[in-house]
């Protein structure tokens, strides 16, 4: 579900358009999707809907939608912060992607999706995820953190 | 005091169990016993009996969606709030909510 191939440290983008550009086109390599730019407009379309920005730079893309084939969480960092329609109007430059198929069975990949939402409402947890620069560490710790109780 | 409510969000993924998340510590700390059901991609989460429903001072819906079981609530005050804000400033809108029942009165 994450995996450290799904951890991108030092993506170039500078909207919020390139950055979902990005994670499309690696959903589509990992065949994660296979219909790249209608996944694209889905998380578009989300975003319309309701910006996904939080606080402290951090914003949670997602698309759930029947071009999801398999359930995944990328994390990505980018390098400079991009506008995104935030709770605290800060730029983001934290973004964990959330990718659910639109009829997803069985609730343990979404109890993990909720637990790391919840998560980012902890300081520790978001200080561990800005700073890290080791993916091995970062999967574990998130993974670690998706799962407890 | 004894508040309950509802968070519910489009995709149900992720606004909906930080909203509930949020708003319960706020409770805490505020020293109250709040009590939150998420209506998400699970299904209803922690839910709401008829029992906690009856007790509870006031209904906080975090929401702009269609909630269900709606009519637990019969007779009591509800209070719809925007789910971005119960994230964002939760303490905030317990103590705003708590006035505007009092208000109410």
């Amino acid at each position: 579900m994450l995996d450290e191939k799904n951890i991108y440290l030092d993506v170039e983008a500078n909207t919020k358009e390139e950055l979902i550009s990005f994670i499309c086109d690696h959903a589509y390599e990992q065949r994660i999707t296979r219909d790249r730019d209608g996944l694209y407009q889905d998380f578009l379309n989300r975003e319309e809907e309701f910006p996904t920005g939080l606080q402290d730079g951090f914003a949670i893309p997602h698309a759930r939608s029947e071009r999801v084939d398999q359930i995944a969480i990328m994390y990505l960092r980018v390098k400079n912060g991009i506008e995104w329609g935030t709770l605290d109007d800060q730029v983001v430059r934290y973004i964990f992607a959330l990718l659910v198929p639109a009829h997803h069975e069985g609730n343990v990949h979404l109890q993990m999706i909720s637990k790391l939402a919840t998560c980012l409402l902890e300081d520790d947890f978001k200080d561990m995820v800005k700073l890290s620069e080791d993916k091995t560490e970062l999967k574990k710790y998130i993974i670690k953190n998706m799962e407890e109780d | 005091m004894k508040i309950v409510g509802i968070s519910a969000c489009p995709a149900g993924l992720a606004h909906t169990p930080m909203a509930a998340k949020a708003l319960e510590k706020a409770g805490a700390k505020l020293g109250y016993d709040l009590k939150m059901e998420q209506q998400g991609s699970m299904g209803q989460v922690n839910a709401i009996t008829d029992e906690e429903a009856k007790t509870a001072d006031f209904v906080i819906i975090a929401s702009d969606q269609k909630i269900v079981g709606m009519e637990r609530f019969d007779g009591k005050p509800v209070i719809r709030v925007d789910i971005t804000t119960c994230i964002k400033a939760p303490e905030a809108v317990i103590k705003k909510c708590i006035q505007a029942v009092a208000n109410k009165k």
